[in-house]
């Protein structure tokens, strides 16, 4: 997607969903003129309004509406700002969002996430619900066709089967992107290398396939179906016994309950590909429930993704043994 | 003389019938507030079981009446729906400042619709239906005084259509 396109992507399907005031600042800005690549855009009472462009913010000045690096006349989000925000994402109807609230974002169409933030109502060891909203992050989302080709051949086993793989991160490195395309390419199939899996998506957080009422508002292939919403554990099995999928893919293990989920998935003779935040495999190893789904030696290849080279950099592969398979500083494959 | 009696008998008829027009003025407004509630409740329903989307929801609900006061809900519905960024509070408030002409209610009751407007949408499942008790009870107590009102009104204007015809007549022997 070329600058001028994803410009009008945002004004299009983000903008209208950020009150008036501030979108007829972002609109009047000199944002259609620099274009610059904005992964958030961020609102919080009585605080500047924040472009997030991946390393660095901007900001808009309230006079001159340019974009600017420093906090100098920077428009601000007033609370009514926010409070006429929550109610266009909402689209009028917090009540039918409650459980997305619960969640702390909201989906809109298109697969853009607005996480929010405010006073939490906690009642039996779980949220009710967020009021008094405060801040809100919207976090543009963009499908990179063919960002996952080159993890295809570390993913594939003899051209006809898969690997049971986790890809490792930190945040913003494109996990859930290569996540989507590799939905996508296994999907559908890549020409000359494989023809398509049932491919079967558990997506607790609306993040990879980005749902809106049930249907995926991102391209994630034929033969690919979408269990929305779901906790991973209990998702999994469900889509194991529903659509009978050649592959699970999952985001952010490491919760109670994924490693007997998981292995119920192997064992059923179904791969599964999912991800995990940290930097290196040795860190992971640093959380108890990760640590018990690595020691189980479900995974045959972990593959470490950085943004030292932008989003989706492949830092390294490792098989299940712990032998680096690849690594990016020396570019070898071994 | 048969000319005569004939326009005094129009005269008085006239009269008697604008006599009962106006207290059927005075009927219809209990009439309205009753189905108001009876919409309001089905609101309630549908929004606690379906978490519909507010601009269906009030649409959905508007078109279960031929009464004018659906119309609140069927304008306020489709100005949300087809107006891209306006906010509910202000969708009401214009669908009822616009609508509330075209019925039998008052200025009191028209406050009352407003302010309900204020915080429609606006909460979870508990604050909604709260929003909608709380209206639905003053528009109860609404159509106690609407009641007492035609119980007084309607009779009366009904006579003093007649009794105003028969004065006509009389002044114009």
């Amino acid at each position: 997607m070329n600058k001028k396109n994803d410009y009008e992507m945002i004004s299009r399907q983000v903008l209208p969903f950020i009150s008036k005031r501030l979108s007829q600042i972002l609109l009047n800005s000199d944002l259609s003129t620099r274009l610059p690549q904005i992964e958030e855009i961020r609102l919080r009472s009585q605080k500047p309004l924040v472009l997030n462009c991946g390393l660095h913010n901007m900001y808009i000045n309230q006079k001159t509406l340019s974009l600017q690096e420093n906090l100098n006349d920077c428009a601000i989000s007033t609370c009514e700002d926010i409070k006429e925000t929550f109610e266009l994402i909402t689209m009028n109807s917090v009540y039918a969002f409650q459980q997305d609230i619960k969640n702390g974002f909201i989906t809109l169409p298109g697969g853009h996430r607005v996480g929010i933030c405010g006073k939490a109502i906690y009642d039996d060891n779980q949220i009710k619900n967020i009021r008094d909203v405060s801040a809100m992050n919207f976090r543009i989302s963009r499908q990179v066709k063919g960002c996952s080709n080159k993890l295809i051949n570390w993913i594939l086993y003899k051209k006809s089967s898969l690997l049971n793989v986790l890809i490792i991160s930190p945040p913003q490195c494109g996990k859930t992107t290569i996540l989507t395309d590799l939905a996508l390419n296994l999907s559908n199939g890549i020409e000359s290398m494989f023809s398509g899996f049932k491919v079967g998506i558990v997506d607790e957080r609306s993040e990879i396939a980005a749902c809106l009422n049930g249907v995926p508002q991102k391209d994630v292939g034929i033969n690919t179906d979408v269990l929305d919403g779901c906790p991973k554990s209990l998702g999994m099995n469900l889509l194991i016994r529903s659509m009978s999928p050649d592959v699970i893919i999952t985001d952010e293990i490491g919760s109670n309950g994924d490693k007997n989920a998981i292995l119920s998935v192997v064992n059923a003779g179904v791969k599964i590909i999912s991800t995990a935040h940290g930097y290196n495999l040795s860190e992971l190893k640093s959380r108890k429930e990760v640590l018990d789904i690595l020691q189980a030696g479900i995974f045959d290849r972990y593959i470490v993704l950085s943004r030292k080279e932008g989003p989706c950099t492949l830092e390294e592969v490792i098989d299940s043994s712990g032998k680096s398979l690849y690594r990016r500083e020396k570019m070898n494959v071994s | 003389m048969f000319l005569k009696i004939l326009s005094m008998l129009i005269v008085l008829f006239c009269a008697a019938f604008a006599g009962y027009m106006k207290s059927k003025t005075f009927a219809i407004r209990p009439q309205q507030l009753r189905e108001l509630q009876m919409l309001l409740e089905l609101m309630l329903n549908d929004l606690t079981y379906m978490s519909t989307l507010l601009s269906d929801l009030l649409i959905s609900t508007g078109s279960r009446t031929n009464s004018q006061v659906g119309m609140f809900f069927t304008k306020a519905g489709e100005t949300l729906k087809f107006n891209n960024g306006i906010r509910a509070s202000k969708a009401w408030e214009k669908a009822v400042v616009e609508n509330i002409g075209y019925t039998c209610l008052d200025e009191e009751d028209k406050i009352i619709l407003i302010n309900f407007g204020l915080n429609i949408g606006n909460s979870d499942i508990e604050g909604q239906a709260r929003n909608i008790k709380a209206v639905l009870q003053q528009l109860k107590m609404q159509e106690h005084k609407a009641e007492e009102i035609r119980r007084k009104n309607e009779p009366l204007y009904k006579k003093i259509g007649v009794l105003a015809g028969l004065a006509a007549v009389i002044i114009l022997i």
